[in-house]
């Protein structure tokens, strides 16, 4: 177990509640039964449902993320010299009877699984097994389950100065497929294997894994593709969404995992020994390395107006007959900000300008995360207001016929 | 055991000698058929078509001797009904076959003999509701480098019919046929009748009935009558446009049951490993896709693997441990050809395609002062992320919606090539944990453009 590399999973235990390893011993109920095994050379067919059934050695089920559990029941089978017939059958629980795979970790030169059948009813199947002596042979049979998954849930409670976040992640299991599983192995990845309990219609959370002063950035991130422009003769001012903004790395306390998708809940303390709630929002998928932004709620706090303050026509290339064929534009637009808290603040401003162009003055440093998006990050000083013009040119509109080619759809 | 098993129907085989003066008939004498039959099953696929060919010996009298064939509760065509001898030193004669007036589900033919004699028959005629369909299952290695790909056959049986101790033949490749058998089997008048046979209440009833019976009918079923050291082999061979498995031995295949065999194995299937972006195929996901050769590796490339269901799963250690990896479902792999199975997204792993730069240059004008042309300029970037703890290899391909551009400044790929004059692939391998971005200048020529490029070589 690579505990030094993957804290989230080496947590897990850590952090489970107490009194749930008490609980394992537990009863469980199992609708799934392996037949007895028919000792029968030369017999006819017979399928029996007497069920003396070797018990489970050990049972793993493999949840990677994908929805579906594969279950692998290792048990030892007692099998005799000549053809055995195995009864698999199950009842109450839908089973992929095409994705029933029995391992039986021989030498196939002593035991050989012959033919798979598979009766009427169609909730079982029957193995027939050769083997060469009396053996008490290990086996995994596999087999897809439905009905039961995992989730994660976050939980995030960051500090009065909203510096810091102290996260932490819960994994959620969810039992309805009608099997009951005691003392199973739930493995997730090769560093995240653990041992629980869980019954049929049983939902269990258990706290893997959590992550103390994980500095994070607060940010308010104002999109010229969704905002108003001009809100304060919009009807409805909406609010720049803010949040936190974090990282998966080894810097920030993490970035050994990956950090999978969930609904998180964010909290903040107050300063006076209490906490409230401040949003909730999905945590993203977050690779190894990669960021994700939480966002809380919405600020009105913060103002943002976006107003075209200038635009000329250029370089007009007219036809024959006079009309326009193709012209630039020199446009300059004005980003009025303010930020009404006490306290600073940082802006995220993204906008997009279409078409081909060429920024003349931009009044600010800015990141082009494609051909047309632009994103800023602003400081803003507490009860700071300041305005930035960004000057550019929009070269080769066309007119007519032509006009179609003067946006195009980024990734293409 | 087999009164244990649902069985609606049967199949009852009886000759009716006629022991006659001819041309005056003497009386009816009942004998049954012997009971030492070879019966061989030829199950065809897509098709829902089995040819069933049961051999037995007959006791003939001298002079005309009726066998009388009866199927009710099957799912056979009666048109397809065929008796043939087969002992040619016998003087055996088949006159015709009759279908009596006022009876369903009952043919007789008319067979006379020259002497009393016993010769050998065979009974042939098509069925509906015998299937077979092929089904894998893949294991990929540890390290992904290899497959050990097992291919099965499944057998099931809702005919209404048991064959005991049968000879299977399955076939591979694509019939045509002009009428389904199981039309045919439900059909009240075995070659119907003269006047539209959508009128007939009583056919529309047959057909309802024979319906319900499919859709009630229980699943699957093949079995062993006697014990083996080792499953049963499964020969391999081609003929004209199809391929035939035969099945060692015989089977028994009971209605409502299904079976499935192993067809191949093939332990060490060298396999690949890449993720495919490619926005007509799999829209703007990046798919995982195992990919194999049907060649002379490991057991393969000696007969073409018919389509069907692969459950592919990953191994993770020695002891029988292993994740599930996806299914997919696949053509016909003829052989020496890949296989391609998509096993979904891995979102560790990504494609960001986007347009860093673009512009609009040269422009052409008519002598009219018209715009007539321009070249589109694309400065492109492919932004490739792994974030999983292996190497990933990657395909993207990229297309264009007509074939007059040009591609330039290419960097970052490992390998590039353009497929047709619309699609073009990189190719590039990442280590865990790493990044890259592809970039080039994809140049379209527009309008006039087009006739007046500069011609740029792709790279």
């Amino acid at each position: 177990m690579a505990a030094d590399t993957c804290p989230i999973f080496m947590r897990l235990l850590k952090h489970a509640k107490p009194g749930l390893k008490s609980l394992m011993a537990a009863w469980f109920l199992l609708p799934m039964g392996l037949g007895c095994i028919l000792a029968v050379p030369g017999a006819s067919f017979a399928r029996t449902q007497l069920a003396t059934l070797p018990m489970q050695d050990q049972v793993f089920i493999r949840l990677d993320g994908r929805n579906t559990a594969l279950v692998q029941e290792k048990r030892v089978l007692a099998l005799v010299a000549g053809i055995n017939k195995i009864d698999f059958s199950w009842q109450n629980v839908h089973i992929d009877p095409d994705a029933v795979y029995l391992d039986t970790l021989a030498d196939p030169d002593d035991i050989t699984v012959l033919s798979v059948t598979r009766p009427p009813d169609a909730s079982a199947l029957v193995w027939e097994i050769y083997s060469s002596k009396d053996t008490d042979q290990p086996v995994v049979i596999s087999y897809l389950l439905d009905g039961l998954d995992n989730l994660v849930t976050y939980t995030a409670l960051a500090d009065d100065q909203e510096n810091t976040l102290d996260l932490e992640a819960r994994l959620i299991l969810r039992n309805f497929s009608g099997e009951s599983f005691d003392n199973t192995a739930f493995w997730l990845n090769p560093d995240t294997v653990f041992n629980t309990r869980l019954q049929h219609r049983e939902t269990r959370q258990i706290l893997f894994f959590v992550q103390k002063g994980l500095p994070v950035n607060k940010i308010y991130d104002w999109d010229g593709r969704t905002m108003p422009h001009d809100p304060e003769n919009a009807s409805h001012a909406p609010g720049i969404p803010t949040g936190y903004k974090i990282k998966n790395t080894s810097d920030a306390g993490l970035g050994t995992c990956d950090l999978v998708s969930g609904k998180t809940r964010i909290f903040q303390e107050d300063g006076r020994d209490r906490t409230i709630f401040s949003g909730e929002d999905v945590m993203p998928f977050v690779p190894n390395g990669g960021t994700a932004f939480l966002e809380i709620g919405s600020s009105q706090d913060i103002l943002v107006s976006k107003r075209r303050i200038h635009r000329e026509q250029a370089m007009v290339r007219r036809n024959n007959k006079g009309a326009v064929q193709v012209f630039d534009e020199i446009i300059t637009d004005r980003f009025i900000l303010e930020n009404t808290k006490a306290v600073p603040v940082m802006l995220t401003l993204t906008d997009t300008i279409s078409g081909q162009w060429e920024p003349m003055d931009m009044g600010h440093p800015y990141t082009r995360t494609d051909h047309e998006t632009l994103v800023f990050d602003i400081h803003l000083d507490a009860k700071e207001k300041k305005s930035i013009d960004l000057t550019y040119k929009v070269v080769n509109t066309f007119t007519g016929n032509f006009a179609r080619y003067n946006k195009i759809a980024s990734g293409n | 055991m087999r009164h244990a098993m649902k069985c609606n129907t049967y199949l009852v085989l009886l000759v009716c000698i006629l022991a006659y003066a001819f041309p005056a008939r003497a009386g009816i004498d009942l004998t049954a058929l012997s009971q030492s039959r070879d019966i061989q099953i030829t199950i065809y696929n897509p098709a829902d078509l089995t040819l069933v060919t049961d051999s037995r010996i007959l006791p003939l009298a001298q002079g005309m001797n009726q066998i009388r064939f009866s199927w009710a509760g099957t799912r056979i065509d009666p048109t397809s009904l065929s008796l043939a001898v087969t002992d040619a030193s016998t003087a055996v004669t088949i006159e015709q076959m009759r279908f009596p007036p006022g009876t369903k589900h009952l043919a007789i033919w008319h067979v006379r003999a020259e002497k009393p004699c016993t010769t050998a028959i065979d009974i042939s005629y098509f069925t509906s509701g015998i299937f077979w369909e092929p089904h894998y299952m893949a294991f990929l290695s540890q390290d992904r480098s290899r497959i050990r790909l097992t291919g099965y056959v499944r057998i099931q049986n809702r005919s209404g019919e048991d064959y005991d101790n049968a000879r299977i033949r399955l076939v591979v490749g694509k019939i045509h046929l002009l009428d389904r058998i199981s039309d045919l089997a439900q059909r009240p008048h075995p070659h119907g009748r003269p006047e539209p046979e959508s009128l007939d209440n009583q056919q529309q009833d047959a057909f309802a009935r024979g319906k319900a019976l499919l859709e009630s009918a229980p699943t699957m079923a093949v079995q062993k009558s006697m014990a083996a050291p080792a499953p049963k082999k499964i020969e391999k061979t081609g003929l004209s446009e199809y391929f035939l498995y035969t099945i060692e031995g015989t089977q028994t295949i009971a209605h409502g049951w299904s079976s499935q065999l192993v067809s191949f194995d093939a332990p060490a299937v060298s396999a690949k490993t890449i993720y495919v972006y490619d926005d007509q195929r799999f829209g703007t996901q990046l798919v995982q896709m195992l990919s194999f050769t049907n060649g002379t590796d490991a057991g393969l490339g000696k007969f073409p693997l018919p389509g069907g269901v692969f459950m592919v799963f990953h191994k993770i250690d020695q002891k029988g441990g292993m994740t599930f990896a996806g299914t997919a479902e696949t053509d016909y792999i003829p052989v020496g050809k890949k296989a391609e199975l998509p096993l979904g997204p891995d979102p560790r792993v990504a494609v960001a395609p986007k347009v860093t730069k673009f512009a609009k240059t040269n422009l052409t004008f008519d002598d009219q002062g018209n715009l007539s042309g321009f070249d589109d300029v694309r400065t492109m970037a492919l932004d490739i992320t792994n974030f999983s703890d292996q190497p990933a290899a990657f395909e993207i391909t990229r297309h264009r919606p007509d074939p007059d551009f040009t591609i330039t400044d290419i960097s970052g790929q490992d390998r590039f090539e353009k497929i047709d004059q619309t699609r073009f692939t990189f190719f590039v391998t990442l280590n865990p944990g790493t990044k890259k971005t592809i970039r080039y200048t994809i140049t379209t020529y527009k309008g006039d453009r087009k006739w007046q490029q500069t011609p740029v070589p792709s790279s």
